[in-house]
Order: C-alpha cells, then sequence, then structure tokens
C-alpha cells in the first residue's frame, strides 16, 4: 500500500512512546475527527493525531504544518491501517512516520525536598493566576463537586490511596467536555503526584475496572495513561515550571496549560495545583514529624 | 411549573469549546432557566437528575452520547431550546478563530457575481413566482442555474431551458433538490467519494440513493447532475438530460452514466436513449416503472431499482459486465429474509396493513412498484405508501427529510392502527437533511408492540449524520434494517404476503 493513493500525505514529526502500538495490517477505527484533532480506536487503546502546535500527547502523533482535519475529508468510521512506515487514514490521508522524533511522555521524578521548596514559593503566582483564567474549572458550577476535590486533597495529604480511589470515583465522567472535567482534574493530580513521587501515585489505576461505562472513550484513554504518569508537553512544561529552582515564567506556564480547550486546560492546571498542594503539605508535615522526632 | 426537555445525540464527540459556546448561547435565550450540553457518563446523568433535568429520553443514554437537556418556563420554550441546540450542533463551527474567510451577503446575482469573480453558477431558492426572472438573469451572466424553488410554471421551464441549451449551460430544476457538481454538494446531498461513475436524474431521493449505494460498493461520483422532475415531460423534451449526457461523454473522468427518472414521454425516451447510445460510455437507464425491453434495445442497460442501477454501474466503470437485474420481486438476502419470516410470525391476528411513510418521492415511488410486483396490483392496493414530501403535504411546513413531525404524527397514527402491520420507512441523511433523522422516528416507534417497523439508511458514514450512528439508533429501537430501499420493501411485500388481508378495498383517501 502506497503513500501516493490517498490525496494527503502528511509527515509524523513526533511519536509518542505510549502510543497504542498498532502492527501492520490491523485494522483500527478512526472514533472522533475535530479540526485540530483525530482519535483512532486500536485493539491497543485510543492513538490521537495533532499538529505540532498541539504539543506532545501521551498517546498521540504530531504532523508538521497546521492541517485541518475535517477539510481533508476525515471522518469518524473511516479506517485507519499501518502499513511499513506509512499509516492510512480511510482513502484520504497518508501519514509518513519515517522521521518521527520519538517523545517521552512520563513525567520526570523531581527531587521532592527541593521541589517543594520552589511549589511553596511559586504557588501564589500560580493560584493568582489560575483564579484569573477568563473560564472557570468545569467542576465550578457542579453541586458537591468541590467537597469531593476536598476529600481528596486531604486523602493525598494523609497518604491514603484507599481513600483517594473513593474520592477519585466519584470525579470520573463528572462534568463538561468531551474530556469531563473530573477527569482532566484527575490526570492532573496524577501527573504532579509522579513527578514528587507520592505514595499514592498511581491511585487513578484502581478506578480503571470499568472505565469505558462511566466516562467517554476519549477521556478513558486518556486516564490510563494519567494513571502510569504520563501527561502531555503542556502538563510537563507547567510542572517544570512550577517545581523548578528557577522563579520565572510561572504565570506563563499556566496560562499556556489554561489555553487548552474550553475547560480541558484550566481543569488539569486544578488538578495539577491541587495535586501539588496536597502532597506538599503533606511533604512538609512527614520534614516537620521527623525532625520533631530527631529533637526529640 | 417548569417544563423539560431533552435530545441525545449517540456517538456525538464535539470539543469542549463548541459545547460551552453552545450551552452559553441556550441559556441566553429568554424561558430558558437551565441548560446543559455534557456527556452522558453516569456521574453527568446523576448531576442531571439531581438537577430535575434528566427527561426520560436520555435515562439509557451511554457515556459517548451527547446529552443535551434544557429547563425552560414552559413546553414551547424547552422544545425551541433543544431544537437551537440541535441546529448549532449540526453546523460546521471553527473554532478556530481567524480561520476562515468572511464573506460578506451579497444582495443579488450581479453583486455576487462581482464579489466573487469567476463564479459560474448560481443556487436560486427564492419563492416560485420570482424564481423565473432571477434565473433568467443568472443565464445571461453566463452561469449556470440550480433552481431548488417549486410552483416554477412549465411555460417558463420550458423557456429557461431553451435559453440554457443556446447557451451551453444547465438549468437544474425546478424543484431541483440535489446535485453534486466537482464534488461539491448542493441541495439535500450525501457525502460520497468522488469517482467514474456520472449521474443524471429527473428524481432527487433516486440521485441520492443512486449515489451512496456506488459509495458503498466502493465506487465514486464525477458529477450527478439533477434536471428536475418535469425535464423529461413533453413539453420540456428532456432538454437539460439531453444537455447534461453531452457533458458526462465529454468528461474524462466519467466511464459510465446513470440515467434516472420516471417513464419519460415516449418520444422523449426515444431522444434520451439515442443521445445515450451516442455518448460512446456504457449507459445505465433506471426509468422506474418503465420498459427495460426498449431500454435494453436501445443499447443502454436497463435497471429496474436504485440498487440495480447502482451496482450495474459499478461494475461497468470497473470495466466489468454487470450481472443480470434480479427484477422488482428478487429474493431476500437468506439473514433478511429469516429476520422478515420471524417478524411476521410474530404479528397478532387482524394485523394485515402495510404502512410506508416516506420522505423521498423517488422512494416512495420505488417501494410502491416493489410491493405491486411482490403482491400483484390488486392485493398491493390494500396497503398504502405516502410520499409526504409532496406538495400536498409540505404547504406551510418544511420537508419531512428536514422536520419529521408529521411522519411521526402518522407513524403514532400507524402505532394505534389495530390494522398496522408493518411500517416503512426510508430515512435520508446528507447535507440539508435533519441532524438526526432517525431520533424522532425512532421515538414514534416506541411502545409498538408487535408492529413490524422496517427501514433503509440512504447516506454514507461520511455524511454530517453518520449513517453508523443512525443505523445503530434505529436498531436499538428494533427496526428491521435493510441495506438499501428495494431490499426495505422487499422485506414489507414477504411480510405483506404472509398476511392475510381482511379486506382488499383501497384504503380510504388521506387529507394531508
Amino acid at each position: 500500500m502506497r503513500a501516493s493513493h490517498a490525496p494527503f500525505t502528511l509527515d509524523v514529526t513526533r511519536l509518542s512512546v505510549a502510543t497504542p502500538y498498532l502492527p501492520p495490517g490491523v485494522g483500527a477505527r478512526i472514533d472522533s475527527v475535530f479540526r485540530a484533532a483525530v482519535n483512532a480506536a486500536t485493539p491497543a487503546g485510543l492513538i490521537a493525531l495533532a499538529p505540532e502546535r498541539a504539543g506532545g500527547l501521551p498517546n498521540g502523533l504530531l504532523v508538521a504544518g497546521a492541517p485541518d482535519f475535517r477539510d481533508l475529508g476525515l471522518r469518524p468510521g473511516m479506517t485507519v491501517i499501518r502499513a511499513g512506515d506509512m499509516l492510512r487514514l480511510g482513502d484520504r490521508v497518508a501519514l509518513r512516520l519515517e522521521g518521527a522524533v520519538a517523545w517521552d511522555p512520563r513525567v520526570p521524578a523531581v527531587d521532592t525536598a527541593r521541589a517543594a521548596g520552589s511549589w511553596a514559593r511559586h504557588a501564589p503566582i500560580a493560584r493568582r493566576t489560575a483564579r484569573a483564567w477568563p473560564v472557570a474549572h468545569g467542576l465550578a458550577r457542579v453541586p458537591g463537586a468541590s467537597a469531593v476535590m476536598g476529600a481528596l486533597a486531604r486523602a493525598i495529604g494523609a497518604s491514603d490511596r484507599r481513600a483517594a480511589t473513593a474520592a477519585g470515583r466519584r470525579l470520573v465522567g463528572l462534568g463538561p467536555g468531551l474530556t469531563p472535567s473530573g477527569d482532566d482534574v484527575l490526570a492532573g493530580i496524577e501527573a504532579a503526584l509522579h513527578a514528587l513521587g507520592h505514595p499514592v501515585a498511581g491511585f487513578v489505576e484502581d478506578l480503571l475496572d470499568g472505565i469505558e461505562g462511566r466516562t467517554t472513550a476519549v477521556s478513558a484513554a486518556l486516564l490510563r495513561h494519567a494513571a502510569r504518569g504520563e501527561a502531555s508537553e503542556r502538563v510537563h512544561e507547567l510542572l517544570g515550571a512550577l517545581l523548578d529552582a528557577d522563579d520565572v515564567g510561572v504565570g506563563t506556564a499556566v496560562e499556556r496549560a489554561a489555553a487548552w480547550g474550553a475547560c480541558s486546560g484550566i481543569d488539569g492546571v486544578t488538578g495539577v495545583l491541587l495535586g501539588l498542594d496536597a502532597a506538599c503539605v503533606a511533604h512538609a508535615e512527614r520534614g516537620r514529624a521527623s525532625s520533631s522526632g530527631a529533637a526529640a | 411549573m417548569g417544563a423539560f426537555a431533552a435530545r441525545v445525540f449517540p456517538n456525538s464527540y464535539r470539543d469542549s469549546v463548541e459545547l460551552m459556546q453552545i450551552a452559553a448561547e441556550i441559556e441566553g435565550l429568554e424561558g430558558v432557566t437551565r441548560a446543559g450540553l455534557v456527556m452522558a457518563t453516569p456521574a453527568n446523568r446523576d448531576v442531571l437528575a439531581a438537577a430535575g433535568l434528566l427527561v426520560e429520553v436520555a435515562t439509557g443514554a451511554g457515556p459517548n452520547d451527547l446529552v443535551v437537556a434544557v429547563a425552560a418556563e414552559d413546553d414551547a420554550v424547552a422544545t425551541l431550546a433543544v431544537e437551537r441546540a440541535a441546529a448549532a450542533l449540526a453546523g460546521d463551527r471553527d473554532n478556530e478563530p481567524g480561520g476562515s474567510a468572511v464573506v460578506s451577503a451579497a444582495r443579488t446575482i450581479a453583486e455576487a457575481v462581482t464579489e466573487l469573480g469567476g463564479a459560474n453558477l448560481a443556487l436560486i431558492s427564492t419563492p416560485g413566482p420570482y424564481a423565473t426572472a432571477e434565473a433568467l438573469k443568472a443565464l445571461k451572466r453566463g452561469l449556470h442555474v440550480f433552481l431548488f424553488s417549486d410552483n416554477v410554471p412549465i411555460e417558463d421551464e420550458v423557456e429557461l431551458k431553451a435559453l440554457a441549451r443556446h447557451k451551453g449551460l444547465l438549468v437544474m430544476g425546478p424543484d431541483c433538490g440535489t446535485a453534486m457538481l466537482d464534488g461539491i454538494p448542493l441541495g439535500f446531498a450525501n457525502a460520497v467519494r468522488r469517482g467514474a461513475i456520472g449521474l443524471v436524474a429527473a428524481s432527487g431521493t433516486g440521485l441520492q440513493e443512486v449515489s451512496c449505494l456506488v459509495h458503498r460498493a466502493g465506487a465514486g461520483i464525477s458529477q450527478a447532475i439533477g434536471v428536475g422532475g418535469r425535464d423529461l415531460d413533453e413539453r420540456v423534451g428532456g432538454a437539460m438530460m439531453l444537455e447534461a449526457i453531452g457533458r458526462l461523454a465529454a468528461d474524462e473522468a466519467t466511464q459510465a452514466i446513470v440515467l434516472i427518472s420516471k417513464p419519460p414521454a415516449p418520444a422523449v425516451a426515444d431522444r434520451v436513449l439515442q443521445a445515450a447510445a451516442g455518448a460512446g460510455k456504457p449507459v445505465v437507464a433506471n426509468f422506474l416503472g418503465g420498459d427495460p425491453v426498449r431500454i435494453a434495445a436501445a443499447g443502454a442497460v436497463p435497471a429496474v431499482t436504485f440498487e440495480a442501477a447502482a451496482a450495474a454501474a459499478v461494475a461497468l466503470a470497473a470495466g466489468r459486465s454487470p450481472a443480470p437485474d434480479p427484477g422488482l420481486a428478487a429474493g431476500l438476502e437468506p439473514a433478511l429474509a429469516t429476520q422478515a419470516d420471524a417478524a411476521a410470525a410474530r404479528l397478532g391476528p387482524g394485523r394485515t396493513r402495510v404502512r410506508g411513510l416516506y420522505s423521498g418521492g423517488s422512494l416512495a415511488g420505488e417501494a410502491k412498484l416493489i410491493l405491486a410486483a411482490a403482491l400483484g396490483k390488486e392485493r398491493a392496493a390494500a396497503h398504502e405508501v405516502l410520499d409526504l414530501g409532496d406538495d400536498a403535504y409540505t404547504v406551510g411546513r418544511p420537508h419531512p427529510m428536514i422536520d419529521a413531525r408529521l411522519r411521526t404524527e402518522l407513524i403514532r397514527e400507524a402505532v394505534a392502527d389495530p390494522a398496522t402491520a408493518v411500517v416503512l420507512l426510508d430515512v435520508v441523511l446528507g447535507h440539508g437533511a435533519s441532524p438526526d433523522p432517525a431520533g424522532p422516528l425512532a421515538d414514534a416507534l416506541a411502545d409498538r408492540g408487535d408492529i413490524v417497523a422496517v427501514a433503509s439508511v440512504c447516506g454514507t458514514d461520511d455524511d454530517p449524520q453518520g449513517r453508523a450512528g443512525e443505523e445503530a439508533l434505529l436498531a436499538r429501537a428494533g427496526v428491521l434494517l435493510a441495506p438499501s430501499n428495494a431490499q426495505a420493501a422487499r422485506v414489507a411485500a414477504r411480510i405483506a404476503a404472509r398476511l392475510t388481508p381482511t379486506t382488499t378495498a383501497t384504503p380510504a383517501a388521506r387529507t394531508p
């Protein structure tokens, strides 16, 4: 099968190493098409396709240029087939994989003590920037959601995975959006916990059983990645700015991360901030406890 | 006391920006107290339920279904708000500001020609009395005309088409519902692959059905030219069908031509078939109810159904000989026959009538022919197939392909009738059609007891509504789905053949 059969050929520039593997000849189907994103359902999970400007996605391929996927004629239900170094999307688009750079979506672990110090300095400006964002996070209008988020923060603070799972379960599939806000918040929390190597990191894994019945297919795929500590490049950049010793660029990083979708971006930011707050409070308390223990 | 309304859009993925914009618009409508556009996850259904917004229709929705729920001061406002949301969802919103060019609306054809530069077609959809003057202006400026308007006198049609022939232009219409020119859909048209088959049709839904079946067979359409339902009338003389045949004959991309119409006037049929014979390409003629022997004698390939026309064209365009046309009363695929027989076996005594409620006139015509061929004219007369797109039903209201209300009323009436055995439907997708044609039909078919519902979906997965989703919705409502209108009609005929009619009298005249 050659690319020349399809009217449009796009070059894949980056490929997440966590992208579900599609063996040659195995069929997949386009699940949803937006102007700037395409999701394809494969036997191994959902693959996302986006232009380079979207930044790395945990399950995604980035393509060069700024294609409008709807105008290219892609539609849900079209087949996706891999043949050698090409991915064919229906009879419309061929993706050239040759030359794509591998990208690792796993959130890098940081030195917890130093990161907690950076967060203590950066938290006020990060919170101010998030509060000033023109759109409130998607759970702001959902009755009872703030209480659940509070319970989740306390569970993380207490390093209580079972309580975190119980609270997290109430956020799955909750709120507006194709990726409901509760899921974006959970993904943000997981990114923060993985970065800090927190004992509750990975608690979303406990929510994945039967997840397809409780949230959208796109969101379920993102939660699977989040449980393994895999996040989008925007979240990497946010965590980098918030936990770095350098004090510049915190507000800009929050704004860049918030500017994704209608409220998915600010939901993710909300999750990251909640996760850092809860985890760093616990870290400080552990630190105080061990100091007082040493003094005693 | 407030009112609530909701609608579910199965497997509907919209980006969050779009959903939030639409929710804000709907909440801004006067009389709307609360609106939600959310994915129907269990958590969101709980929230809707707690807010009193979980209307019954949304209780069975799943996490990949979008639910629009509205609370308003009264039923009318709630329903209107849901309709507004549906219309907004059907529109293709550009969520990236600056990404689309803005073209100001011209007020006259002259202004539009000046602004666009290089325009070569005018689409005219004014009320009939004004349409001729606008069409003449367009022709005089060298534009082809797509004339959507109806109620244009036949004398005007003759004059317009004579001028068009003189200038080497096309007048598609009047009352032309569909065309696809260089891949651009006009009027009601489906999203089909481009390919080697050229269509000329005096039948809107006939053209749509053939183009969709060609697409689903893996082939494609080079051009699809509608000519208006009266083009093959003796007075008009097939002027535009002749012009279109000439154009497709000269078109390098077209390898096979399909002509679709009711039987033309005999003299016109001779001229059209003569032009077809001179096209230098294989031609399939589907003159619904016409004489296949006469067509074959003229050198064209006759096809008695839209399905047979599509199959023959696909074979010819690929350089193969078409399989013999199985005829109007052909058998069914075994799986479909088994389903039909099982459904028929469940029918209670007294259920004797097929009620065909169609939105497409040509599809209704095809169904009538198939019932008559399968049952004999006398027995077929005991059944009823209505074309709800006929002028008699559309006075003062939108076409049933846009607005399902008349059809759902008649479905409910049919369901309440103890004599109804089968409700036979077409579901037409594509540009211009309702954003969710199957939804209201499925709702109206609920609680139908042992009555058999049979339908075919005229559309493709590339259509804005998505064929698979619409079929899934009908399947969930227990509708027996056939892959074409011809086969749906044969299912109905097979069930009808097993019934003992209580009367063979012509059904009572119906006032639209």
